[in-house]
């Protein structure tokens, strides 16, 4: 299933990026937890979205019609499964 | 007229500024302010460099020696030591002040009565810089506050937040609308927290905000800009993208949203309020409003302004041609009616309103041994508007993966955060699109 694969990758890049940030994440990552509480600043979360997009080949923020600026992780999370289509081909988890 | 003048002009119980422990009022201030020129007689006439601690030091040091000190050269809190040493080398300073104010206070002195001054200070203000030391640009209050609004039915409703550094162009026009404007001000302690700064803005009743894209885009983020009941939003700094402004427009049905074309060198070059992202390609035709001109030429968009701009300092360099237009440096194309900004000339990236030139990133990469070639240029993204990525061809038999590595340590031992290449892609030769900016060894 694309939706599972792009969920893991999401879940494992966004995890990352925290540690790139010095932040550990115990657990599970809360779909209520504010993005920029999270320890991500906008321009650690701007690259994030970076290095999703060469990771899966889309970026879900370009392909939306009407902005949409997620707050939460569940938020970011939802963005990146409705696109899910768009995962290439070659992409595993 | 100085700053302190206007001032004095407004009813002394208006509400002006918003530090977080209540309001000080139009008297409050002047009070300040004279008692810091009472404090500093020996500065008058004199080349100030003004270093302040926070908004409010430099809100007051500023209502204080506009009119009074000849020149003031304003910094920024996070400006290196290093920074500061190069602009003093071009911009003569007699003193170095101080602006802790709170020894003044015993002193009594009265708020009332108009200030008679000669004195047309200079503004020394620092430009964003693309290559390493900023640009000194001097203006004076009139050419920073030409394009204020100053009809004070509208403005004694509102109430700006400050989310710009105020010792910055753009920091500057928002301390002008409001203390020229008849509206009072909001400052708050760290604006690098959006989420805390909204919630002090929504206490302090602000409805009137200007920041950049990613500013306003992290405010949306943050889910906290809903506390706000904004009435005038604008934008500056970097294009705004149609996305953010149908956000924007779409959660604040009642507001005026306007995105402002500036720069430090240029001031405010126009305005846009249409809600669409670019600006009409009739802007070309006949005069803007508030008689400005512009054209585009060779892809490049030029602004010829109705009065006198800023000029370099310290440098033999002029910020217009002979006939008065200044090259913005801004690459624009014409889709249908309208003019969309593409990017700098100079290939400078522009990441969330902070300037990245390509060449001081190259040149700390190209030094990371196993690298053949760079190029750097901008991606677009869709928070800070760009970022910074890096193309490298790697020498034969180098392990790419601890090469990226590598290159990433080097960058953030030398480089700002924003400058460090938020994705680094490994090539077999650079393509040819990209030739006129590589660096080879």
């Amino acid at each position: 299933m694309k939706s599972e694969i792009v969920k893991k990758i999401v879940e494992r890049e966004f995890l990352g990026a925290l540690a790139q940030s010095g932040v550990d994440v115990e657990g599970e990552i809360s779909a209520e937890i504010r993005l920029l509480d999270s320890g991500l600043d906008s321009l650690g979360f701007a690259i994030l979205v970076t290095t999703l997009e060469d990771r899966l080949g889309y970026d879900p923020f370009t392909l939306m019609e009407e902005a949409v600026y997620p707050q939460t992780y569940g938020e970011f999370m939802n963005i990146y499964l409705k696109f899910s289509d768009h995962l290439s081909a070659d992409v595993t988890a | 007229m100085s700053l302190l003048n206007y001032l004095l002009g407004r009813s002394g119980d208006e509400r002006l500024l918003w530090t977080g422990e209540g309001w000080k009022t139009v008297a409050d201030a002047c009070i300040i302010a004279r008692q810091i020129r009472a404090a500093h007689t020996d500065l008058e006439g004199a080349r100030v460099l003004l270093c302040p601690q926070n908004d409010v030091e430099m809100i007051f040091g500023l209502l204080a020696f506009d009119g009074f000190v000849d020149q003031m050269l304003l910094i920024a809190g996070n400006t290196t030591d290093d920074e500061i040493k190069q602009m003093r080398e071009r911009c003569t300073v007699d003193r170095v002040v101080d602006l802790s104010f709170s020894e003044f206070v015993d002193l009594t002195i009265e708020a009332d009565g108009e200030i008679d001054e000669v004195r047309n200070t200079k503004w020394i203000v620092p430009t964003s810089g693309t290559t390493g030391t900023p640009k000194l640009v001097a203006h004076t209050l009139d050419s920073l506050a030409f394009t204020v609004r100053r009809n004070q039915t509208v403005g004694s409703d509102l109430v700006w937040g400050m989310i710009y550094d105020v010792t910055r162009f753009a920091g500057i026009q928002v301390l002008l609308q409001a203390v020229i404007g008849s509206s009072g001000l909001a400052v708050v302690n760290d604006r690098q927290d959006v989420s805390t700064a909204a919630l002090q803005f929504s206490k302090a009743g602000v409805n009137a905000l200007s920041a950049t894209p990613t500013m306003w885009r992290k405010l949306v983020m943050s889910g906290v800009i809903d506390a706000l009941d904004l009435r005038i939003i604008t934008m500056g700094g970097e294009p705004a993208d149609q996305k953010i402004l149908d956000e924007l427009i779409g959660r604040f049905p009642k507001a005026k949203v306007t995105a402002i074309y500036a720069s430090t060198e240029a001031g405010v070059g126009f305005s846009v309020s249409d809600g669409l992202a670019g600006f009409p390609s009739d802007y070309e035709k006949g005069k803007l409003r508030g008689g400005n001109q512009l054209r585009v030429l060779d892809g490049k968009l030029l602004l010829r302004k109705v009065t006198e701009g800023g000029t370099y300092v310290g440098i033999d360099e002029s910020i217009t041609d002979t006939k008065g237009w200044i090259d913005t440096g801004d690459l624009v194309e014409k889709r249908g009616e309208r003019y969309h900004f593409l990017g700098r000339a100079s290939g400078a990236i522009n990441v969330g309103g902070q300037k990245v030139h390509p060449t001081e990133v190259e040149r700390i990469i190209d030094k990371v041994p196993g690298v053949s070639m760079v190029v750097v240029s901008g991606r677009r993204n869709p928070i800070m508007g760009s970022l910074v990525e890096a193309h490298v061809v790697a020498l034969k038999g180098v392990q790419t993966d601890k090469l990226k590595e590598h290159i990433l340590q080097a960058c953030r031992v030398h480089l700002a955060g924003y400058k460090v290449p938020a994705s680094i892609k490994f090539l077999d030769d650079i393509p040819t699109t990209l030739a006129g900016k590589i660096k080879r060894k």
